[in-house]
Formats: structure tokens, sequence, C-alpha cells
């Protein structure tokens, strides 16, 4: 009996060194979405990290749903890393602190937010994928003038107090002065601002109408659209997600393809990477997506050199 | 040196068995990991090599397909900015184009701006001119491409020289990591993008590292890593895929580990079994050595108790019983001595009673010589004294007194036959030809015709029978009888204190029981159990010493047996006769 007893006890401690392994503790990759407008970054973002396998990563899209207050209560938990997708949701994970790293999907004007004190070396919590769509303003108005040869008026739908405006009116501006283009603004400061849009639109005698990055705008782009259909003109974009939903041409990066450069950079990120030392990127490809569908319904006539632009036609 | 722990180690088999077994198997661990991480990275490097080759080729292409968009735009007829845009918006790596004319005119291009500003002019050359790499405001390397027509149109253009390798790279492992290096040694495009990004130089063996070479170094982060580099001789470049050795080796290490990590557990496992199996042997070898010490100094009193395996429990039962026999036979031995010096002594005992008896007999031939010469020559002179004086001439004797002479002289002459027959009866009795002639007899009638001549013999005391009522018939040689019985009482008159005699005649079990009791102290002590050997007398030295010896020889010639005893103030000398009688 007790020899019996002596090999149990050898034998239990060995059986449950040899049967136990260390769990991995689950790390959760929360991504902070402000609305509809943006959530093709997330899934682009989603899908890509968790075709890596990262053990123990888990994926969670928070979406606000266009709405602020909703969008507080995605940034609070614990997380290993917070993914925002633009930025009003890039504002609100930092303003409510914390040293979780930050990893923007698609934030315009990098610079002006004073999220990074470089863009080679941010050297803060936050770094991420710049989607150049401020900068990109007025090559929008270029393609557009190309598109409608005949355009001497636009009309430009921006949201004031956002960071990349200034920055996006700016290179409008430039453009415009260029292309002889003259600009009527159309502001949105909030959604029940898009009330009267279509009054806006057509009150301002544009031909076309161009959309500058804000959450607002980008989340209520159905509205958008509609309003500029009643008023009977085209609607500039910013990706292909905008073109497909009815704009009649847009030019950037697609939230999709940023999701994807993002999702690389998480990687590193997850794997120890600090996220201080993490190079801001720029979009690796921009795109001309044009949707023949909205032009025909608006009755424009595009020039066909135009079209051999585009690397995507929506018919 | 006394270690005590060392010679309790010593005698641990384990410790060795252990060593034994170890160390080949440390060295065996040892050569096969150095020997199959050689062949692993041998096969890792051919694979670095190849992928190396795989993405030059790749990379070639895009350089060709990249130069062959931009020729078109160099050629193009029509309007140029059309052509540089199509151009441009085809190609992701553009971030800005410009078209000289050979009149000196430009058209420009660019990603972000609508009336760029024309990129600087190359000076005339070659088709197909690669600049310096520049850095934009992102801190991404540009590469400066010139292009020139026969026609003397040249073309401009300024590339985002990550998105080369972006658009191209697709490695066939997620551990490969591969970049292109420019003639400093500083990544242009990579895998990483961060990497280029950061713009910092790789480690400079790497950016000196001979071509399709497979190289180990160590870089900034002090990570091993095995790298192939390969000419990318357009771009006076290199592009090199490496991998962490760490990475190459895990699925060997993991696989290792494993075994490493299985062969410690089974080692673990049986480190407490095997202790408990060695010492299962051991203990009862130490068992087996503490028994034979304690059997060689002849203290092993018990058994040792079988332990351990069955062959040890066999070994030591077959010691117990070595033990068992090896008591059992000194125990013998001592019987056996013991036993040899008793009879020593018996014999030697028995040899000094014999040398006694032989003294004795030698001393009673001495003294019976001397009695038979006395108890011959003493009736001889009798005789021959009366028959001389019978004879004698010069004396006329009466005829009364002759008579008595001459029954003086017969009775002298019955003396001297008595004396010889009694000798005779002695050496026949010696040599066991003691010859007695049973025939039935009456007791009570033989003694009546007895007690005559028994009361003479015992004159001048007085001899009383006493018989027991109904005694039976026996058979009995009736001569030899009387002639025990004569002798008896004649003792008793001669030798004992004066009184009287009682001869008692009662039965005892399958016989009769004689006995003659006088009122003498008997016969001494040290004499009492020679007194019925032959020439053995009393202290008076009277008498021939042959009496008692032929009664003892008669009465056991007739089977029966005679001895001496006290009689309450008295003593007796009594035999017994079996009623049947010896065989005659």
């Amino acid at each position: 009996m007790k020899t019996r007893t002596a090999w149990i006890a050898w034998l239990l401690p060995l059986l449950l060194l040899g049967g136990c392994r260390k769990a991995s503790a689950e790390r959760e990759v929360r991504v902070v979405v402000s609305g509809p407008g943006r959530l093709a970054r997330a899934e682009g973002f989603a899908l890509q990290l968790r075709s890596y396998g990262l053990p123990g990563v888990r994926v969670r899209v928070c979406d606000a749903g266009g709405d602020t207050r909703q969008l507080v209560t995605c940034t609070r938990g614990p997380a290993a890393l917070l993914v925002t997708v633009g930025g009003i949701e890039t504002r609100t994970a930092m303003e409510a602190g914390g040293s979780t790293p930050l990893l923007f999907v698609g934030l315009a004007a990098t610079r002006e937010w004073g999220y990074v004190a470089s863009l080679k070396h941010p050297g803060g919590r936050a770094s991420g994928v710049d989607n150049n769509y401020a900068e990109l303003s007025g090559k929008r108005l270029e393609l557009l003038r190309l598109a409608l040869p005949g355009l001497r008026r636009a009309v430009v739908l921006y949201q004031p107090g956002v960071v990349p405006t200034p920055r996006g009116l700016a290179s409008l501006e430039r453009a415009a002065a260029a292309l002889g283009v003259e600009l009527a603004y159309a502001p949105v400061r909030e959604p029940e601002d898009l009330a009267d849009l279509e009054g806006v639109l057509a009150g301002s005698g544009a031909q076309a109408a161009l959309l500058l990055p804000s959450f607002v705008l980008e989340n209520a782009l159905d509205r958008v659209v509609a309003a500029t259909r009643a008023a009977g003109m085209p609607l500039v974009g910013l990706d292909r997600a905008q073109v497909r939903a009815g704009a009649l041409l847009a030019y950037g990066a697609s939230g999709e393809a940023m999701g994807r450069q993002a999702a690389r950079m998480a990687r590193q990120l997850l794997q120890g990477y600090p996220v201080a030392l993490m190079p801001v990127e720029r979009p690796l490809e921009m795109r001309l997506s044009v949707n023949l569908t909205a032009a025909r319904e608006l009755g424009i006539e595009l020039d066909p050199r135009f079209l051999s632009l585009a690397q995507e036609v929506v018919r | 040196m006394n270690f005590p722990w060392l010679r309790r180690l010593e005698g641990r088999f384990t410790l060795a068995a252990a060593l034994a077994a170890g160390l080949p198997l440390v060295l065996v661990g040892a050569v096969a990991w150095y020997g199959m991480s050689r062949v692993y990275l041998g096969a890792a490097g051919a694979r670095l090599e190849s992928e190396a080759s795989r993405l030059e080729a790749q990379l070639g292409t895009r350089l060709e397909l990249v130069v062959g968009v931009l020729s078109q735009a160099l050629e193009a007829e029509g309007d140029p900015v059309w052509a540089l845009r199509r151009a441009g918006l085809y190609l992701p790596e553009a971030v800005a184009l410009t078209r000289y004319e050979p009149d000196g005119q430009s058209a420009a291009w660019s990603r972000f701006e609508v009336a760029p500003r024309p990129l600087p002019a190359a000076e005339p050359g070659a088709a197909e001119t690669w600049g310096p790499v520049r850095y934009d405001a992102w801190g991404e390397p540009q590469l400066t491409l010139t292009l020139a027509s026969p026609a003397g149109r040249r073309l401009v253009a300024l590339l985002r020289a990550p998105l080369l390798w972006e658009a191209l790279v697709e490695l066939h492992a997620p551990h490969l990591h591969a970049f292109l290096l420019d003639r400093r040694g500083y990544p242009i495009a990579s895998t990483d993008l961060a990497e280029v990004l950061r713009g910092e130089p790789v480690a400079g063996e790497l950016a000196a590292a001979p071509y399709g070479r497979v190289l180990r170094y160590r870089d900034a982060a002090g990570v091993r890593q095995l790298a192939v580099a390969l000419p990318v001789g357009r771009l006076n470049a290199r592009v090199v895929v490496q991998a962490p050795l760490d990475a190459l080796l895990a699925p060997l290490r993991a696989s290792l580990g494993w075994l490493l990590a299985t062969v410690l557990l089974a080692l673990a496992a049986s480190a407490w079994p095997g202790w408990r199996l060695a010492r299962s042997v051991t203990r009862p070898l130490d068992e087996l050595a503490r028994g034979a010490a304690e059997l060689e100094r002849g203290e092993l009193e018990r058994p040792l108790a079988p332990s351990g395996p069955p062959e040890a429990q066999t070994a030591v039962r077959a010691f117990n019983r070595m033990a068992a026999e090896l008591r059992r036979h000194h125990e013998e031995l001592a019987d056996y001595a013991a036993a040899l010096a008793d009879r020593v002594e018996e014999r030697t005992e028995a040899l000094r009673l014999a040398l006694e008896r032989a003294l004795e007999a030698d001393r009673a031939k001495t003294r019976f010589l001397a009695s038979v010469s006395h108890e011959l020559r003493t009736p001889l002179a009798n005789i021959k004294g009366f028959a001389s004086t019978l004879l004698a001439p010069d004396v006329a004797w009466k005829p009364e007194e002759a008579a008595e002479f001459l029954r003086i002289i017969e009775s002298e002459a019955d003396r001297m036959h008595y004396l010889v027959n009694d000798l005779l009866d002695l050496a026949r009795g010696e040599r066991g030809e003691f010859a007695v002639s049973p025939a039935p007899l009456h007791p009570l009638r033989f003694l009546r015709a007895l007690m005559p001549r028994l009361r003479r013999v015992a004159e001048p005391r007085r001899l009383r029978l006493r018989l027991a009522p109904g005694l039976p018939c026996l058979r009995a040689d009736a001569e030899r009888l009387r002639s025990v019985l004569v002798n008896l009482v004649e003792n008793a008159a001669r030798y004992s204190d004066p009184g009287d005699l009682e001869l008692m005649v009662e039965p005892v079990s399958g016989g009769l029981r004689f006995a003659l009791r006088d009122p003498g102290p008997g016969v001494p002590g040290p004499l009492r159990e020679r007194v019925f050997d032959p020439f053995v007398r009393g202290s008076s030295g009277s008498g021939t010493g042959l009496g008692l010896a032929i009664a003892r020889a008669i009465v056991e010639a007739h089977g029966g047996r005679i001895g001496l005893a006290r009689s309450g103030r008295g003593h007796e000398v009594w035999f017994t006769l079996p009623l049947e009688g010896a065989d005659a």
C-alpha cells in the first residue's frame, strides 16, 4: 500500500506537468468605426489581420453607427491595439487617454492633428496610414474638369472645424485657380445640416460637388448623393466605395487597401514593434474610379480620354 | 581521502549507469543537432537563393514594364500631358512625370499637383538612365528615371521606390524578408515598409556581400540572419532575401525541443523508479554483504529478509539456505566433536577401568595363585602329613586313630576336588561354555533336603528358612543351584557379623527370588561392583574369590540375575531364577 501511494504521488505530478500547457492570453484588437462610411477600412483591416493567423489575437469591430457618444464607448476597455478608421475616431481614442497603441487607418492631414512628432518617427502612441485625401482634393477637381471639360463652377461640401479641411480647401483653391474654376462652399457641421443640403446645392449655382474628408459627410453619404442627384449635379467622392455608392468619380486609396496596409503594420505592432518608431505610411495605390451609371443618370457625357484614365469603372 | 558520501555513491551503479547512458546521449544529440542544423541551413540557403532569383526576375519584369509604359508616354504623339496622365495613373509608383520635347518645351504631370513644376531635365545620354535615390518629405526613397528617344525627346520620371516592391513581392514563407539595397546600403524597397521609411542602412557586410553566396551575419538588433544577395544591374542595386536563423531552425528546434523535453521527462519519470529499482537490487546486495560479514564472524543469528526483485529474493533465500546449512553443519560438527570427546573420555575411562581391571585381575591372579597355591598346598600338606603319619614305620596307630586320619585325608581330598571343580567351572563360565541342566524342581522339597547341609555350612550361626506360601515349581539345575546356595551361605557365615542368617524364597514376576540375609554391614562400596568378579575377595583376604563369580555364572546360565542389597539393619545377597529356566 505504501509503495503504491509513493508511485501515485510520483506519477501524478509528472502527468500534470506533461499534460498542462500554458494557455496564451487573448489579445483584443479593437477597430473603432464612427459609422458606415468608413466600414470598408475596418473590413479590409480585419480580413487581412485575421489572414495572418496571429495566435491569441481577436479582432473586434466597434461601429458607433454615427453616434459620437457611442464612439467614446468603443474606445474604453482593455485592448492590445486600438485601430481607428478616421480623424474623429482617432481624436476620440486619443482624448480617452491611456497607453494602448493606436493605429489609424486613413487619417487625413496627419501632421496637423498633432498626434505624431514626425512622419518618420511618430514618437507617441499613434501611427498608421495617412490617406492623402486632403492633398488629393485639388487633383480631384482636375479630374472632374477632365471628365466635364465645361465645368466652370463647383461647390465644396466640407465640415468646418475638422483638421484636414484647411489643407483640403487650400489644395482645392490652388487647383481651382490653376484650372479657372469657381468654387462655392457648402459647410456641413452636423448631420442636421444635411436636411436642406439640396437647397444649398441648388442655390450654389455649381455644376458639380466635391467632397472633403469629413466623418459627418462620409457617414451620411447616401443623403449627400441623394441631395446632389436631386440638385442634378455630379458628386466627386474620396474613394471607390463612394463611387459605388453613387458618386460620379473618386480618386484616392480605397478603404480596403488602406485597411490591408494597416493590418501589416498592426501585425508588426502586435509582434512587439514599438509604435513610437513605426513610421506613418502613405497609401500604396491611388485609384481613379468612375461611375458610368451615375453619369448616365445625370445625363453627362464623359470624355473618352478621361475614361481611359480610370482604373475602375462602375457601369 | 575518505568521503563517506563518495563510498555510498560508489555502491550505486545507478550513477554510473546514468553517466554511461547520459553522456553518449548528449554527444549523439550534439552531433545530430550540428549535422541536422548544417543540412537544414544548407537547404534554407538554397531556398533563399531561389527566392532571391525569383524576386530579382520579378523586379526586372516590373522595371521592364515601368520603362515600357514610360517609353510609350515618351513616344506618344499628340497632347503629351494626356500621355503623361495615362502613364502616371497606370503606374502607382509614379509621383511626377515630365516630358521634354526636342525644342525644349515640356509637359508635366504630378500625382498631387494640378500644375506641377517640370522635373529637372537630365543631361542627354543613354536611352535609360537611373539617377541617384532621393527622399521626399515622408522619408520615402524615390528613383529618378530618364528616358531618351532617338527623336530627341526625354522623359523624366520620379518613382516611389517602395512601390516597385509592393507591387511584386509575394514571398513564399512568412519568416522570409526581402529588400532592395541601393549602392550605399540603404533599403529603398522592402517587404517591411517601415524599414524603408526609417532610412537606416543595413549591416555593412550585407551591403558588401558577394552575390549569390549564402551569408550569415548579425543585424543591428543582434539577430542572426541567413541572407543571399543578387544584383539588380539596372538600378545599380542588390536584392537581398534573408531569414532569421532562429526562425529557420525553429521547426528543427521545436522537434528537438520536444524530443529533448520528452527525453528529460522520460528521464525524470524513470529516475524515481530507476532509483527504486536500483535500490531494490543494491539493498539485497548490501544485506547479502552484511550477512556474509556476520556469517564470517559467526554472528548471523537470524535469516535475511528477502526483498527486491524475484532474482534478488531468490539470491537472499539461497544465501539463507546456505547459512542455515552451514549453521547446521557447524552444530553437527560441534556435536560430533563433543560426542567424540565424550567417547574419548568414555574410552579413556573404559581403558582406565580395563587397566584397573587388568591390574586388579593381575593382582587377583596373583592372589589367586597365592590363594590357590595356599588352598591346594594346605589340604595337600594335610594329606601328605597324615599320610606320612600313617605310614610312619615306627608308629603303630590304633585303628580308630588311623580311621580318623584317613577321614581327614578324605576330607582334604574333597576340598581339593571342589576347588579344582570350581576353577574348571569358572573357566567354562568365562568362555561361555558354562552348561546347566535344568529340570523340574520343587523348591520346597529341594530346600528341605538341602537345609541340613546348609546349616552345617552356617555353623555356628543359625540359619532360618522362610518360604513364601505356594511356591511354584521351576526348571533348574538342582546341583548347580545347590552349589550357589552353599557358596552364599558359606560366604555369609564367613564374612558377616555374628548373628543369625535367614534364607528367604518368594515368587516374583515370572520366577523365584532367593535372598540370604545376614546381620553384617555387607560388602564395602568400592568392592560392591566387583564382588561377583573372579578372584575378588574381601579385606580379610581369605577364600579363593571364586564362589560368588561361579554363583553369578550359574544364575546367569539359568537366565536369572544376582545382586546385593541393603535389608533393614542387615545385608542381603539375592538372586532370581525364571520359572522356565534357561534353554539347555
